[in-house]
């Protein structure tokens, strides 16, 4: 424990110096711009900045990814909640309360609890980040194709419930999303599925796009549809900025409850940031005394998820330095920065480079403080976007969409997408349909088939083999307890009669 | 609720259940395989499978709930922000077609135009050269500080020169 | 009012159009050159890719920027590239071998390889096949013994490659052995589960981190499915070695538009070469267990066409399998 604290006090010497504080700060400033602006994000940003990170020594190239990784986490959720416009799958979640919360006027408190529950995550994850890496660096090869298989589909059953709707809409919502996701060349069999002779179908149906469609551009149709009188947002005082005591209170435990959820799905490799996302929503919504605020721009639902997501993305870097196997596109380009200096990856890196390790974590966190610093005063510029005349920012918005998802790949297929989903989501909001769960299964469909294909063949075909695993077993407890238990008490009302004031939500269920 | 909601509720549910029948049919032909060894059509014809019977249940659902009502008068309005929808969606999709003829600041100058003349007619100066404004701002940050390899003729050179 | 607007935007278009003739008369390279990655970022080719950027911006005094266009093993990023003007500002990075080979596998229309003008080869990487240190089985040879004696047992996976994978069950097809297939979608997927042990063996390529782990002796390495050597592991056998008729060829490398002309071409050639045999760029791929190696154009695509051209025959030789 001693010569932990000790590492860790000469990892804050080496991260105080001026050079690397200076890249952290670059880092975090640039990782603010691409988060911000939905396309890009911290992948590309870091890829990008692959060769430049060849004139510097390999610590302040790994401070720089840090903060720009850390930075575009913080920078996402901006706008989720002031545009409705998700620029990545772990977002999605906020925009369906942080959003709302901007049409009430409550847009800058959102940002500001998410920026201060990005921080919480942070400094838990960064924590959690070292007791891992030290003890439990093998914890990611626990997970075999059949553990995989049991998270996406613990995590499909939670996603039935995220919305309030009625489950068949919710349903219909994941296995469109599910059916969209096997567009394209399915990599096990080299095959083209559903591309109907489209060659550039065969890359698949990419999910910022569709995100960006049915988010953005739905709801920018939506606006336009309603010609009420804009809602000038106008001066807006520092005290309308801040979140109200109450909201403080009513925010905290769920950011606590978010990191750590966060951080302990985020160890498993995958899509876990996104499943952390909703997973929280649902936790904060369950054990909430208010319920019905949900959907409707509930300050718990932005505080748990944006922690819970800032908290899993933290685990990703484990497998990476405990390991030097990258989970994600982000930290392959970590990777491969780690490579382009000459220093080889995997289980002795965290030994044989003590320094940069420490130094490195240490960073994270001065980063993240940063980042808070940083963010707070920006969270005053940002809602003077919403002060943008509506036949401006409309426009804008259309416009952010069409480069964002252009600078990705370069691809028209893209923003035909764009605006073929643009019109879809539209539809689907004008009879009621909400697209999140379509876009969160978009991003675990994949995961569920590959995973299911994969445990097949390596079981030869036997189901019991699939589940009777100890990992398996209890992620399917936990799915169907989640879901068991409101149907149970449905069946015995008496058990336990519903709140006064709250409308019986379960009766709308098919 | 009115009459046309009710007539769009209807409509997507049809196109829901179109959008399951055609994911369906085409799922059949590719190979389901065997237990031990899964082919590529397994996983989209049960997802199809599950997708018919849920949108079915749904258009009948929608069938029985829709009934004649009053219908309130909001059709009058709707005329011209439907002009709006249409070419705010044109917009998007003719931008795809004209960015490489046209180069991005061209282009995208364009599409700011069209959208900007919808929205706030009556001024038409003022919208070009915001549109001009808008589309060196976006060029300017996407391609000089992100990198991002944005299609680019002489103009855009020009602008890359500048503000080196 | 709004016509006027109109004939001026129509005026600037054929101005920015005009303007550009002159400038791309002048001496290659004359502005931003772009190369397509058909792989995704962060991946062997995206990395290697971007350090050359960096280095051909610093020969050429152009920026070079990279752009992903993954999907369908490298035959996206190769059509779009094929897509753009044959002016050598637009250069598909990669291994061609493999976006070459790949459309056989998916039954797809194979590639005129004539529409290609190939600038000059970087590096080859081979396929390994690896195992954990606790099998019974030690050599590749040993390997063969158990999986004949434990039919239907024993579960390979591959780290994305359908060739490499391929080559594999070629074996299977001549030494009759009946054994259970994975595919994982990227080296570092495979990586995962063969250290991990949810799969008995497993085929990724050098550089990925189940060959850093083979390196720290936590695998076992069984047999090289490519041709070459294979870097830090001197005594392994390839499968052509042992008798096995069809090998994997993985060969990194630069290609072009075919028509692009010749002296652009060679501009980009001489380039590479100088890249290559740089000493810090030759450090740090070798760090990363790659050797890198310089054939110039001909060369290259001599090699291309050599291996491809057993592809057909593999998958005609395979086809016993799936009875």
């Amino acid at each position: 424990m001693l010569d932990i604290a000790q590492s860790l006090g000469a990892g804050f010497a080496t991260a105080l110096t001026p050079l690397y504080l200076y890249y952290a700060l670059l880092g975090t400033i640039l990782g603010t711009i691409t988060g911000v602006l939905p396309g890009l994000g911290p992948l590309g940003a870091m890829a990008i900045l692959l060769g430049f990170t060849l004139t510097m020594d390999p610590t302040g190239a790994m401070i720089l990814f840090a903060g720009i990784y850390y930075g575009a986490m913080y920078g996402g959720s901006t706008t989720s909640i002031l545009l409705n416009i998700p620029g990545e799958a772990a977002s999605v979640v906020t925009c369906i309360d942080g959003y709302k919360m901007t049409q009430k006027g409550r847009g800058g408190a959102a940002l500001t609890i998410a920026a201060v529950g990005s921080f919480i995550a942070g400094t838990i994850s960064i924590l959690g980040l070292i007791v891992v890496a030290l003890f439990l660096s093998d914890i990611a090869l626990r997970f075999g194709p059949p553990e995989f298989l049991a998270i996406g589909v613990a995590g499909l059953i939670l996603l039935m419930r995220l919305t309030g709707g009625p489950l068949l809409q919710s349903l219909i919502m994941i296995l469109v999303g599910m059916a969209l996701a096997t567009v394209g060349v399915d990599f096990l069999t080299g095959l083209e599925r559903f591309t109907y002779g489209i060659a550039e179908l065969g890359q698949g149906l990419e999910f910022l796009p569709v995100a960006m469609g049915v988010f953005g551009i739905a709801e920018v149709l939506t606006t336009v549809q309603d010609r009420q009188v804009p809602r000038k947002v106008g001066r807006v005082s520092m005290k309308e900025l801040l979140p109200t005591r109450t909201e403080w209170k009513r925010s905290v435990p769920p950011m606590l409850r978010g990191s750590g959820l966060g951080f302990l799905l985020g160890l498993v490799p995958g899509p876990s940031p996104v499943i952390a996302t909703f997973t929280s929503y649902i936790v904060e919504k369950k054990i909430s005394r208010r319920p019905e605020e949900f959907g409707h721009g509930a300050i718990e639902a932005v505080a748990g998820p944006e922690a819970a997501n800032n908290a899993a993305v933290g685990g990703a870097y484990v497998p990476l330095f405990a390991l030097g196997i990258p989970f994600t596109p982000a930290m392959a380009v970590v990777l491969g920065a780690l490579m382009l200096h000459g220093l080889t990856p995997g289980p002795n890196l965290i030994r044989a480079q003590a320094d940069l390790f420490w130094a490195v974590i240490a960073s994270m966190y001065i980063g993240n403080l940063m980042l808070l610093l940083l963010n707070l005063p920006l969270v005053n510029v940002f809602v003077s976007i919403l002060r943008i005349p509506r036949h401006i920012l409309l426009p804008t918005i259309v416009l952010i969409c069409l480069v964002g998802v252009y600078s990705v790949n370069a691809s028209p297929l893209d923003l035909l997408l764009l605006a073929i989903f643009g019109f879809v989501g539209y539809v689907l909001r004008e009879v009621g349909f909400q697209p999140a769960p379509l876009i969160l299964a978009m991003v675990i469909g994949p995961m569920i088939e590959t995973s299911l294909r994969q445990s097949l063949s390596i079981t030869g075909g036997n189901l019991a083999d699939i589940v009777f695993r100890p990992i398996c077993l209890t992620m399917y407890a936990i799915a169907s307890l989640a879901f068991v238990v409101p149907l149970a008490l449905r069946w015995f009302p008496r058990a336990r009669p519903a709140a006064p004031g709250v409308p019986d939500r379960a009766a709308d269920d098919v | 609720m009115t009459a046309t909601r009710d007539r769009l509720q209807v409509a997507a549910a049809v196109a829901l259940l179109a959008f399951a029948l055609v994911y369906f049919l085409s799922a059949l032909p590719l190979s389901m395989g065997t237990p031990g060894r899964p082919g590529p059509g397994l996983v989209p014809a049960v997802i199809g499978g599950l997708l018919v019977l849920c949108t079915s249940a749904h258009l009948v659902h929608t069938l029985r709930r829709s009934r004649p009502r009053p219908a309130a008068d909001t059709a009058a309005p709707a005329r011209r922000n439907r002009l709006a929808i249409v070419g705010i969606l044109a917009s998007t999709i003719v931008y795809p077609l004209i960015l490489e003829p046209l180069k991005f600041l061209l282009a995208t100058a364009a599409v700011a135009f069209v959208m900007l003349v919808l929205l706030s007619p009556g001024r038409p100066i003022f919208s070009l050269f915001l549109a001009l404004g808008m589309a060196v701002t976006f060029f300017v940050v996407f391609s000089r500080l992100l990198g991002v390899a944005l299609p680019g003729g002489a103009l855009e050179h020009l602008v890359f020169q500048i503000v080196r | 009012m709004r016509r006027g607007i109109i004939a001026l935007l129509a005026a600037v278009a054929v101005w920015s159009h005009g303007g550009a003739q002159p400038v791309a008369a002048e001496k290659y390279p004359s502005r931003p050159i772009t190369f397509v990655v058909p792989w995704g970022a962060g991946g062997m080719t995206d990395v290697t890719a971007r350090l050359f950027a960096e280095k051909f911006k610093e020969a050429l005094g152009q920026p070079v920027l990279v752009t992903n266009k993954p999907g369908a093993s490298g035959i996206l990023g190769l059509k779009y590239a094929l897509g753009q003007k044959a002016d050598g500002y637009t250069v598909v990075v990669g291994p061609m071998t493999e976006a070459l080979a790949s459309p056989y596998f998916q039954g797809a229309e194979p590639y005129d390889i004539k529409d290609l003008s190939f600038v000059a080869s970087y590096m080859p990487q081979e396929r390994v096949l690896f195992t954990t240190p606790d099998k019974p089985y030690k050599t590749f040879q040993e390997f063969i013994e158990y999986a004949r004696k434990h039919p239907g047992t024993i579960s390979v996976g591959s780290g994305g490659a359908q060739w490499a994978l391929e080559v594999l069950k070629s074996i299977a097809v001549k030494e009759g052995l009946k054994m259970k297939y994975v595919m994982f979608k990227s080296g570092g997927e495979a990586s995962t589960a063969i250290l991990g042990k949810h799969v008995d063996v497993c085929e990724t390529g050098t550089g990925t981190p189940a060959y850093q782990a083979a390196r720290d002796g936590k695998l076992t390495l069984l047999v090289d499915l490519g041709s070459e050597t294979v870097p830090f592991f001197p005594q392994a056998k390839t499968v052509k070695q042992l008798g096995y008729p069809f090998s994997t060829v993985v060969e990194y490398g630069l290609a072009v538009r075919a028509g692009t002309p010749e002296d652009v071409r060679k501009t980009l050639e001489d380039t590479l070469r100088k890249v290559v045999t740089d000493p810090v760029v030759k450090d740090r791929l070798a760090a990363m267990g790659l050797t890198p190696r310089f054939l110039d154009g001909k060369s290259y695509e001599k090699l291309v066409v050599e291996a491809v051209k057993s592809v057909p025959e593999l998958i005609e030789h395979n086809k016993a399998l799936q009875e």
